[in-house]
Parts: C-alpha cells; sequence; structure tokens
C-alpha cells in the first residue's frame, strides 16, 4: 500500500479558526494532523471547525487525535464542529461514535454558525 | 546478547504476552520459538520429581517473607529447567510466573537469572512476532470475510451509557478504583496500581462517561511517586490491548477485534509513539475496505442509531 498523504491548511471564517486537511488521515499523517490542530489551540483558538471536503480517509488514530482536541478545547469553554465530510468519512466518524460527541454539518458555513451559537 | 544490567518490567510484560500469542499458534512454533532456544542455552534438567504447579505455589509462599526475595530468580530459573521436561504448558506458566517476579520485584528483575532468561529467548520471540504480525493481517481478512453481516452489526453495537442505572455503575466503578488504588499505594504496590489503571481504562476508556479527569489525576500522583509510571502504564496497556486483539483475531472473534480497535485509537489518541501503533492502522484499513465491499456501512449506522 502505497504511503498516505495528507496537506493542511488552516483559515478564519467568520471569526472561527477552520482547520482543512486534504488526503487521508491515518498513522503515518496523523502526527502532521495533531501539530496542526495543537498549533491553533495554543495559538488560542478555542473554536475549531474541521473542513473535511478534502478528506478520504480518517482512522481511529485521527479521531483519538480529534477526541484528546475535543477534550482541550472542552477545557477552555470551546467548541468544535465537523463540516463537509463525504460519506466515507462521516460513515466512520460515526461508527467511531464521535458523531455522537461533534456535530456534522453539510458546509463551513453552517458549521461556524454552529459552534458560535454556543 | 543484549547489553542490560537489568530487565524492565516493560520488556517483562511484552514477553508474556508474546508467549501468550505463541501459545496460541501451536506445539511446533511453541517447540521452535521457547524451548529449543533455552534448550539450546542448557536449560532443560528432567532430576525433578516434583510437580513445577506445586514449586510455583511454594514460592508464591515465600515471596511475602524479604529473606527469600534474593532466592526467587535461582528458583524460577530451576523450575522452568524442570518444566521443560514437564511440558509445553508447564513451561509456558513456569516463564510467565517468572516474568511476572521480574515486573513485580527490581530485585528479581537484577537478578542474572532475569537477564540470561530474557537474552535467550526475547530475540526468538520477535521473530515470531514479525512472523505472525503478517499472518495475523491474513487472519483478519478471512474472519471478517466470512463473518456473516450480523455478526458484524453486532461488533458495532454501541455502550449503552445514557441510562441512570449505566451511569451509576461507571460512578461506582472509579470510586472502587480510588480505594483499591488507596490500597495498593499504601503498600507501595505500583505494579498493583499500575495493573488497577490499565484494567479501568481499557474497559472504560471509550465510553462517553469516562472519568477521564480523574484518572488523570490519580496516574500524575503516582507518576510523582515514581517518574515513568506514566510511560509504563501507556506502554503495559497498548501491550495488553494489542494482546487482546490478536488474540481475537487468532480467534475470528470480529466483536471483540473491533472494539479493541476502537478502544485503541480513543486511549492512545493517535500517538505514534505508542506500542503496536502501526499494526492496528494497518488492521483497520482492512476492516473498512471490508465493511465498503461488503456495502455494510448504512445497516452499520442504522444499528448505531437504535434503528
Amino acid at each position: 500500500m502505497s504511503e498516505a498523504i495528507l496537506k493542511i491548511s488552516e483559515s478564519v471564517e467568520g471569526g472561527v479558526c477552520v482547520i482543512s486537511p486534504a488526503g487521508d488521515i491515518d498513522a503515518h499523517t496523523a502526527p502532521k494532523f495533531k501539530e496542526a490542530i495543537d498549533k491553533q489551540i495554543s495559538s488560542g483558538a478555542k473554536n475549531i471547525v474541521f473542513d473535511f471536503s478534502s478528506l478520504n480517509y480518517i482512522s481511529s488514530a485521527g479521531i483519538g487525535i480529534l477526541n484528546a482536541a475535543l477534550n482541550s478545547l472542552k477545557g477552555k469553554g470551546g467548541k468544535m464542529a465537523i463540516a463537509g465530510a463525504n460519506a466515507a468519512v462521516l460513515d466512520t466518524l460515526e461508527i467511531m461514535y464521535f458523531t455522537r460527541k461533534v456535530p456534522a454539518l453539510k458546509d463551513i458555513k453552517s458549521a461556524v454558525a454552529k459552534v458560535k451559537a454556543g | 546478547m543484549e547489553n542490560r544490567d537489568n530487565v524492565q518490567p516493560e520488556l517483562a510484560h511484552d514477553i508474556i504476552n508474546n508467549i501468550r500469542i505463541l501459545a496460541l499458534n501451536g506445539k511446533k512454533n511453541f517447540r521452535k520459538y521457547l524451548f529449543d532456544p533455552l534448550y539450546g542455552a542448557g536449560w532443560y534438567n528432567k532430576t525433578s520429581s516434583q510437580n513445577t504447579g506445586k514449586l510455583i505455589e511454594r514460592i508464591k509462599k515465600q515471596a511475602s517473607d524479604p529473606s527469600f526475595i534474593h532466592t526467587i530468580a535461582p528458583q524460577c530459573k530451576r523450575i522452568i529447567c524442570y518444566a521443560m521436561a514437564e511440558g509445553f504448558s508447564a513451561l509456558g506458566n513456569s516463564s510467565i510466573f517468572f516474568l511476572e517476579n521480574i515486573q513485580w520485584s527490581r530485585s528479581v528483575a537484577l537478578s542474572p537469572e532475569a537477564l540470561e532468561f530474557t537474552n535467550i529467548i526475547s530475540p526468538p520471540l520477535r521473530e515470531f512476532m514479525v512472523m505472525n504480525s503478517e499472518s495475523n493481517e491474513q487472519l483478519f481478512l478471512e474472519a471478517v470475510n466470512t463473518a456473516s453481516e450480523d455478526e458484524i452489526l453486532t461488533a458495532f453495537e454501541p455502550v449503552k451509557l445514557d441510562t441512570g442505572a449505566e451511569k451509576v455503575k461507571l460512578d461506582g466503578e472509579i470510586k472502587r478504583l480510588y480505594n483499591n488504588i488507596q490500597i495498593a499505594s499504601k503498600y507501595q504496590n505500583l505494579p498493583k496500581c499500575r495493573k488497577l489503571l490499565s484494567t479501568y481504562i481499557i474497559k472504560y476508556g471509550d465510553n462517553d462517561d469516562y472519568a477521564r479527569s480523574d484518572v488523570d489525576r490519580l496516574i500524575d500522583a503516582l507518576t510523582k511517586r515514581e517518574p515513568g509510571f506514566d510511560t509504563e502504564l501507556k506502554s503495559a496497556m497498548a501491550i495488553d490491548l494489542y494482546f487482546r486483539i490478536r488474540k481475537s483475531v487468532h480467534e475470528g472473534d470480529i466483536k471483540t477485534t473491533i472494539q479493541g480497535i476502537r478502544k485503541y485509537g480513543y486511549i492512545f489518541e493517535g500517538d505514534p509513539d505508542t506500542k503496536h501503533f502501526y499494526d492496528i492502522d494497518r488492521l483497520e484499513r482492512i476492516l473498512y475496505k471490508i465493511i465498503t465491499e461488503k456495502d455494510l456501512w448504512k445497516e452499520l449506522k442504522k444499528e448505531q442509531r437504535g434503528e
């Protein structure tokens, strides 16, 4: 199996930090994903939206990282939402119980509105 | 020979699980990767007329007396030598007994017998685990492929913790954990504390109501007392969980395999330094691929929502 590739970009939408990973999040790329999240949280991001519209695959390693970030944000009174996940990614998130913890919305705009709604 | 002056509890724990996995893989492998290396090192001895089980019981009784502590390692070596003549089960049990004592007692871990034993069996067991890891993935593939849809769906059943009774149970468990750790800690029994925490975290770590902050506080307190406690705990949990997953793969028990993967993900939060991190990832890829091929996602999600 060829090595997974992950590219990550960050932006701010409506005052909320948006992290957009593109490619696969598995054991090999998970550290890069964690680094990007940690950077945003340590820079003061309280609410984060994950734009998964260009994400092809997420493993339990990636979901574990999301869970750690969720705990960290909750500790600061912050929130998290997921936007634009394709069916395969959404399936995995559901099966791993993560969508019970974090809302998954259609697009960035709705996700930003959700975390800002409090 | 590896250059060490003592046997780390983590290594002993790892070898215990390797021996357990080896035992699941038949007598031929047991002979090749455990019996033969010890035989080649001159450990075989058929002179004892006593059952090794009884000899182990005798050591257990002596273990609480500090004046016997330095005799444990030589006695364990002697028992293993006798056990080789007695049979494979006796050899496995006595090896695990010695390794458990290495984990629990620094004095045993520093003994020449402990070093000699682990130096003899570590390399062949590592070789076996590499070989077994490849066949393990194949077994998993076959297990998932031959599982019925019902079996796969059951494997994904959510842990229902929303009801009052479950929450009360979990609250009770954390209180019990606190009490047991307090007792173990009072007697300086840190290996017991580690075992208690490991059991609790593996059982509840993926639940919504998991008392994470309480557990973290306990770990911090114990790590202040013994530096490295946290990393040893983590390592022990990863080894245990991985052993559980491999055992379930071997037995074709899809439910436990999948639950194990999920627990591993939530407990170790994508930390690549965790033991067996990449092995788990490979199994997971296989699993999702098969669910997609069998077109089971929709059914699984329905199950998840309790429809």
